[in-house]
This record gives structure tokens, sequence and C-alpha cells, in this order.
């Protein structure tokens, strides 16, 4: 099988590069500030695949740019330079070339973002069905009736209670705001979804039900995703495949399993000590 | 009785006018003599400064005329300055003009104690007290008439220089102050062009240049008190007289054409951390705002200098406030606009008003419907 | 300047149709573009008229731009020849455009420029209208910034309006909607066409005449170009609904003075405390009843 996802060399500096930045930066030398030109170094030369239906990891602490990754691939930043390829049937889109209108497209089509904060993922002045809408809407589904069962089958499916999908979301708790960003990304069916740290801040026992939801939904739907976080838990539960990064490198990739039995790299071994 | 007059418009209108002139002669046949416009010119001269800014259009006798017509209405006058000019052509683009060149009658500095030249308080209120003076309220012309002619007599003639070295270009030369561009970029003529965001910083200028006073010092000041963070020190504020070097007509060479009463306003900020364009190699710099306007309006040109420092930031970071965005900057100044706009809700909305009662009957029928209010009657009764 | 400058004595030296002929030139260039585009809002470098910025600059700098001293001018607001408004600009084109011919006959005239409302009578391919434009950008209300919604004009992304349509009918079960209400062009372009009633939009759809759209504050113009496609946004299960003038028991109501039942009517409160409804467009009110004051003279 093709892979649905392939990224190459994906690098994304802020300041004014100098050609130290990559030699002097990573985890040997404690830092993604360059000592030379201040620029910070947020994800250098990160390169991996994924196959349709799988769910990748991406692991680190803050700072380590696992977040920078997957907002370059959902065009909510432009990465410096690197080369992103994303396979939709039998047409491949090299994500980066894309003019900023195409970029939108796919964004509003064929991807999905669950955002950390639901401030982003979601329109607070809108009702939450009024939000799913929206995302039919950019898809040219134009019938009242059919935009309303839709909605509510996809909150029934989040269990969020139909009966407050025409609430606004700002009054629902923070799980279910999660529940209403999933029916959204969902909306459109998209072969690839993004998680930012979608269970981080939330009780355990919501955390739990969020993470079987995601399950649930890439074996129904067999979508692929890529999963961000620093929790060890969300990726022991989720991910297949995981990649650790740390100031701004992958560190150290492989089979989720495999990774935590036998940590490779020194601050793998860390984390993995840390939880257990 | 099923017909009700819409006729009437035209002589309402007459009537209207007439109004108005009867109240411009005063309402009194034993009243003040009409203003003339040497005197409102002269006398009212920082309002006539005032319209020709706003007007767009250099002229004191229109912009004098346009006071007396508009019974003092700033922003009536103003516009009509503006309407007489659309019906003159551009007959030729002015090049840059150098107001190093200006015959001052005003030039201080807040930065420096001294400056090449020298400071000179000239023409201002700003250490005059508010205090009523009730002896203007009776004066007698023989001495008013002297005062001029008075204080150029006991004026010293030959210490004063044509013209004074900017303050801003002993900063350049210290290196303090990003260099002048060696190439520039040709004005935008804002009467001619349409704004269309992301706008440059000449067609932002020329939109504050004729702004009207009061809208700008409302989002200038909403900067200054902490919506925004340009802290801005005067590097110059200097009025005069701007000789106006236009191309002969046949040679084609920067000939002087006239003069025009102009303030300018040179405010410093200090600079910003930039993380994205200056690297280690690039030393902290000063920024600069930039103000300008036709006549002495020195609130005009010290906030029109702040926002444009708040605008070069917000085009260059995004705005993080009001004051920092373009578009809510530029689109809000200008006098004609937002006055007209204001006044046309006097005018009628029938249709519109009946189309808003139709949707607001129909959701009303729709709320009865669903059961959830029991008192809505109609009370309509129908001839 | 100099002293001895004197203003000239006399209202001269204004040119036909007020504008300088750059300026005229320059605003037919922009109605050329805005028709081959139908629907865009072109921008344009609005000029200041004698009247106040919302009474109608925009409509009228499109008619002087484009009358000539051949042309019969129709203007109306609200619908009426005769309200203050219309009077005003009538006169002022008058005034500076010596030769042209005005008419409150709405089949007499080449060029009509109208303020919230599209006249009854039929237009013919040899008209123009000229609609006055307060707010020409119906995303305005979902998107503050008019950079962004030049993107979304761009990419025909109208989503977060349809949206608002969406939760309308959710809150309400009714588009609230009134008057301006978003219209597709060409299948592209959604424009706000004016403040007319919802009655009026239909009228756009395949029209034989010109509709030109201006807005002076704003500086864009627009157009509607004849026997042009020009839908309502709805969705494909909800009708779009005009104006209701029916009574309770689902008569619709006449116009008090003609009786046409076929006509946008105004809504009056009269005197003795109760309603009258009444033709909002006095032409096709006084054509009515001249019709029916001819049917009665020779039965």
């Amino acid at each position: 099988m093709k892979p649905i996802l392939e990224v190459q060399g994906l690098t994304r500096i802020h300041g004014t590069e100098c050609p130290s930045c990559l030699d002097m930066t990573g985890p040997e030398h404690n830092t993604n500030v360059c000592p030379a030109c201040g620029s910070i170094v947020a994800a250098a030369n990160v390169s991996f695949s994924l196959q349709p239906g799988e769910i990748l990891g991406i692991m680190g602490e803050s700072g380590s740019g696992k977040s920078t990754v997957v907002k370059t691939l959902y065009f909510d930043q432009a990465p410096t330079r690197g080369k992103a390829c994303f396979r939709d049937d039998t047409r491949t889109h090299d994500l980066f070339e894309l003019n900023s209108a195409e970029q939108r497209w796919l964004r509003n089509h064929r991807f999905g973002m669950v955002y950390q904060n639901p401030n982003l993922g979601l329109n607070f002045s809108i009702s939450a069905g009024g939000n799913i809408a929206e995302r039919l809407l950019m898809n040219d589904l134009n019938h009242y009736g059919d935009i309303r069962r839709r909605a509510s089958e996809l909150l029934t499916r989040t269990d969020v209670m139909v009966g407050r999908m025409d609430e606004s979301p700002r009054q629902f708790s923070g799980g279910m705001q999660q529940r209403v960003q999933i029916a959204k990304a969902l909306a459109t069916r998209p072969p690839l979804l993004f998680l930012d740290e979608v269970t981080t801040g939330l009780d355990l026992s919501v955390q739990a039900r969020i993470l079987d939801l995601i399950l649930e939904i890439q074996h129904e739907l067999d979508t692929a995703m890529i999963v961000v976080t620093h929790d060890l838990g969300v990726i022991r539960l989720l991910a297949s495949r995981t990649l650790v990064m740390k100031h701004g490198r992958v560190i150290e990739s492989g089979l989720t399993d495999q990774i935590l039995e036998d940590p490779q790299h020194a601050y793998t071994q860390q984390l993995v000590a840390s939880t257990l | 009785m099923g017909y009700v007059a819409i006729k009437g418009g035209e002589k309402a209108i007459d009537g209207a006018a007439d109004a108005l002139e009867a109240l411009r002669g005063g309402g009194q046949p034993s009243g003040p003599d009409p203003l003339s416009l040497d005197a409102i010119e002269h006398q009212l001269r920082l309002l006539t400064s005032r319209i020709m800014s706003e007007g767009g259009l250099y002229h004191p006798k229109l912009a004098a005329l346009a006071i007396k017509q508009m019974q003092g209405d700033t922003l009536e006058a103003g516009f009509a300055l503006r309407a007489y000019r659309s019906t003159r052509p551009r007959l030729l683009e002015t090049p840059p003009q150098d107001t190093g060149q200006m015959r001052l009658i005003r030039r201080i500095s807040s930065a420096f104690k001294d400056i090449p030249g020298g400071q000179m308080l000239g023409p201002t209120h700003d250490y005059a007290l508010r205090l009523m003076r009730f002896e203007l309220a009776e004066e007698s012309p023989e001495p008013f008439r002297k005062m001029a002619a008075q204080f150029l007599q006991n004026a010293p003639t030959d210490t004063l220089p044509d013209s004074f070295p900017k303050v801003l270009d002993a900063l350049r030369k210290e290196g303090l102050l990003p260099p002048k561009p060696a190439h520039r970029n040709p004005a935008f003529d804002i009467t001619r062009d349409p704004l269309i965001f992301p706008v440059s910083r000449s067609a932002a200028l020329a939109t504050m240049a004729r702004a009207e006073t009061g809208s700008m010092l409302a989002i200038a000041y909403s900067n200054m008190r902490g919506y925004g963070d340009v802290h801005p020190t005067v590097a110059e504020l200097r009025v005069g007289y701007l000789p106006v070097m236009l191309p002969h007509p046949v040679t084609g060479e920067l000939t002087e054409a006239g003069e025009v009463l102009m303030t300018e306003c040179e405010v410093i900020a200090m600079y910003e951390p930039d993380d994205t364009d200056t690297g280690k190699d690039a030393a902290p710099e000063f920024t600069l705002g930039y103000g300008a306007c036709f006549g002495h309006n020195e609130t005009k040109a010290i906030s029109m200098a702040i926002l444009d420092r708040a605008l070069q930031k917000g085009m260059h970071d995004g705005p993080a406030n009001a004051s920092e965005d373009p578009e809510f900057v530029l689109m809000h100044i200008d006098g004609v606009d937002s006055m007209g706009f204001a006044n046309h809700y006097k005018m009628p909305h029938y249709v519109t008003f009946q189309s808003d009662m139709d949707r607001l009957r129909a959701t009303r029928s729709k709320h009865q419907e669903r059961g959830q209010d029991q008192q809505e009657v109609s009370h309509e009764s129908e001839l | 300047m100099n002293p001895n400058y004197k203003l000239p004595a006399a209202q001269d030296s204004y040119s036909f149709g007020f504008l300088d002929e750059f300026a005229k030139r320059e605003i037919r260039r922009v109605i050329l573009k805005a028709i081959s585009i139908p629907g865009y809002q072109t921008p344009y470098a609005s000029r200041e008229m004698p009247m106040g910025r919302g009474f109608g600059t925009g409509g009228l700098q499109l008619t002087l731009a484009m009358i000539g001293p051949d042309d019969t001018l129709k203007v109306i607001d609200q619908g009426s020849d005769d309200s203050v408004n219309a009077v005003n600009l009538r006169k002022f084109a008058e005034l500076t455009c010596p030769g042209v011919s005005t008419t409150e006959s709405t089949a007499d005239a080449s060029l009509i420029q109208t303020r919230h409302r599209v006249p009854e009578t039929a237009l013919r391919e040899d008209q123009v209208l000229n609609l006055q434009v307060p707010y020409p950008d119906p995303l305005v209300i979902v998107e503050p910034s008019e950079a962004r919604r030049k993107v979304m004009h761009g990419e025909g992304d109208y989503a977060r309006l349809l949206t608002k349509l969406y939760e309308d009918l959710v809150q309400f079960d009714e588009i609230t909607i009134s008057h301006r209400y978003p219209t597709r062009v060409n299948g592209h372009y959604v424009i706000d066409p004016s403040p007319i009633p919802r009655y009026d939009v239909p009228r756009l759809h395949q029209a034989k005449a010109l509709m030109l759209f201006g807005a002076g504050r704003e500086k864009k113009i627009y157009a509607v170009p004849p026997y042009t496609d020009a839908e309502p946004l709805v969705f494909d299960d909800i009708p779009f609904r005009t104006e209701n003038f029916h009574t309770a028991d689902g008569k619709r109501r006449p116009c008090a003075r003609c009786g046409a039942t076929d006509s946008f009517l105004d809504e009056l409160n009269l005197e003795t405390g109760g309603k009258a409804w009444q033709c909002s467009d006095t032409d096709y009110c006084n054509r009515q009843l001249a019709a029916a004051n001819d049917r009665e003279v020779t039965p």
C-alpha cells in the first residue's frame, strides 16, 4: 500500500537563518535557539510517512517541535523548507507547492484538525450544529434538512447530546467541546486527521472516553491520524508507530511497542522510566 | 381615506433652503454685517487651516467661503471644498517637495535642548493661559488693525535664516535612524486610485493628510493611552511656508510656483526588537512616524505621525490593536465619508423598514406556532 | 496666496455632469470591468459629490459618468419620484447636465437611478438601472476585514454566510435577512443587491436591462449584466420568501389607491388609527389608476 502522507526534511526556523543554525542546535547542544543568530529552530529535517488508516504518534515535551510539524502540514504555518506529499485517491498533492487557495481547499475538504484549545477549532458565537454545518457547507452540501441530519448523526457518534446541538459550545464542558471539535473535523469524512494534545487538561475519565472514541473512529472510517502529545499513555493507547522529538529533531522513531519496551535514546529512556 | 399624499418633496427642499439662509442672515434687520472672507481667512486662520487640510485643497479664499456658507460647520465646509475639488482635472503630478526649504514661523524639538538653528516657539497657544480675555468682547478697530504692524516693527529682522536644517538629518548622520531609502516609489494618489488593502505607506499617509482632525486624534489617543505602544518623542514639529516646486511647462525645470502653509511633525519611537528582519548584524535603530498637513494644525500633524508609526508596526507584525490596523484607521478617519453616512440615516427607509416588519412578523408567528409565547396578539386593524 | 486674487463671481466652469472628464472616463472604464466580471466589486476612486455620502453619491457617479444630452433620466427613492432625496438628485442632474430631459415615467426613461427599489414596470434592453448602494459587501456580516473578504469572494467561499442562514433557521425557523438579501450572480460572486426588498430580488435574474450598483462611500462598482443569473442565496429545501402582503385569511392585499395586487406595498398608519396599504412605486400606481379610470370612462 502507498503511504497517504510522505514528509521529507521538514524544517521550520523562526528568525533570520544563519549557516550555523542547524549545526549548533538540537538535543546534543541541548537547545533549539541558535547561539550565532538567535533564530529558533522549531523543527529540523523531520521525515516520516503515514499509511492510510494508520495512527502515528509524535511525542515530546513543549518546545520539541511536535506541534510545529502538524501546524505546517495543516497550513497554519509555512515551513522554511521541506516537502510533503499527500496522496488522495489517485492524485498526489505536493503540499508546500500549492497556492494558498489550493491549500485552503485541502484543509476544508480533505483534512481535519482537533486543537488542544477548542477556541481555535470552534466558533463560539454560533451553535454546535452550526459549527458542523459550516464545514458541510464548505463541501457544497446545500440541503438544510440533510445538514441537520448529518450534524446530529455526527454529534450522536461523538456522544454529544443531540438535544444540545443548537446551543453555543461556549456553554459546554471541556470534554464535550473536544467532542464537538472531533465531530466537526470528521464532518467531511477526511482521510487525514491531525490531533494536537486533544486530551491535555481534561479529567482522566473524560480523557479515556475521548481516546476510545478516537480509536473507534479509526476502526470505522479507516482515518489516518497524526497524534501529537506529551503523554506517553496516549501514545501507548493510540499510536502504532511513534516519533520522539526533542529540540526540533526526531531522536527516535519506530513501532510504539518497541520504543516503549526498548528505548534507544537516553532521553526516551528517561521519559519511559519516569512514567513506569 | 385610503390615500396618503406623497407629493411635496420639491417644495419642502426649497423651504428648507430658505430657512437655512434666513438663519445665516442672523434673523434681525439690524444685525451685524455679513462676514468678509478676508476676516474669516485671517481672524479664523486655524479654522481655515483645518478646512483646507480636511478638504484636500489649498485655497484659503475658497475655504473661507465654505466656512461662511456652511455657517461654521467644519465637516460641511471641508466637504464642500472636496466636492469642488471633484470638478477640477489634475493637470500635473507634483514631485516630492523638500520641507527643509520651509520658511518657518515655528519649530520645536522635544528630543533635544539644542538643535541646529535653534528652537523657535512662534505663534502657539501651548503656554497661553486659557483665561477668558473679556476685553476682546468689545474690541475697537483701530488698535486691532495696528497689532500686526507693531509686532513686525519690533521683531528682529536679520537674525532669522531663510530655512532651518531638519533635526532628523542630524540623527541620521549619527546612524541612529535608518538612512533615507535610495529608491522612492511614486506617490499613491488617493484622489485617482482606490484604496485596496493591503495599502502602501504612501497611500496611508495621503489618506491621513486629509483626514478629519478629531477622528484621527481619537484613534491616535487610543494608542497613546495604552491600546498600542508607540511611545513617541517629537523630534521636530515645524510650521511654515513651503515653496511649491513644479516643473516649468516649457523647460521642465523645477520652478517655484508659490508657497503653502504647512505643519509637519516627525516623531521618533523606540526601536522594535525584531526577530524576523534584523539579524545580529543590524544595530538597533530608532523608528520614525511622519505627519504633515496643509495649514497650521499641530494636533492633526502629531496624531498623524503617531498613527503612521502605529500603522507601520501593524503592517509589519499584524495589528495588535485598532490603531495599528490599516483598514480600521484609514476607513474611519475621513470626515466626508463618516459624517455623510451618519446623516444619511435621516433619509426615508420606508421600504427596508417594511421588509424588517415582514421578517419580524414572520418570525413572531413561527415563535407562536412553537407554542413558546402565548401572549402574542395582533391588534392590527385594517381599513 | 496672491493678495489680488478674487474668487469668480458666478457659478461657472462646472463641466457637463459636474465631474471632470478624466473622472468620468475612469468610472466608465470601471463600469466596463464590472460588467465583464458579473458581481465583482470593482474598486474605484470615488469622488466627493456635493451631497452627503450615503445619499446616493455612488449611484450618482454612475449616472453622471454615463449620461449624455440625449438621455432621459428618472430618479426614484423608495419607489417615489417626489421624495426629498429623489428630487434633490434630479435637480442636481438638471443643473449640471444641460439638455438632458427628466421623467417620472419608468417606460420613458433611458437611465433610472434608484434607491431601495427596482421599478414594478419590467425594464427593457435599452434601459440601465443605477442602484445606490450603502454596503457593497454581503460578507461584512461575517467578516469585518475587507482584505480577508476579498479572498473569500475570489474563492467563492460563502460557507460562513450560509452558516448565518443556517443559524437563523435554527433560531427562528425563518431567515431573518429582510432586505439586502445576498444574491449569487452568474454562479460565482455573491453580491449585496443594495437595500431593495426581497420582493425585488427576482427582478435581477435574467433581466433585460443592465443593472449597475454604485457604492460611493465604500468606493465600489458592480454589475448584474443583462440576461445573467442572479439567485438569492438559499438552501435547496428552504424556499426564498418575499415580503408577505396577505391578510390573516390569506387574501392578497390590494393597493388602497389603485387596486393593484401585484406590487410592493407601503404600510401607512392613518390618522384615524387604522392602516392602509399602497403601492411604493408611485409611477406604477399612477399608471394603474389611469388605466382603471380609462376602463370606467370607456366601458
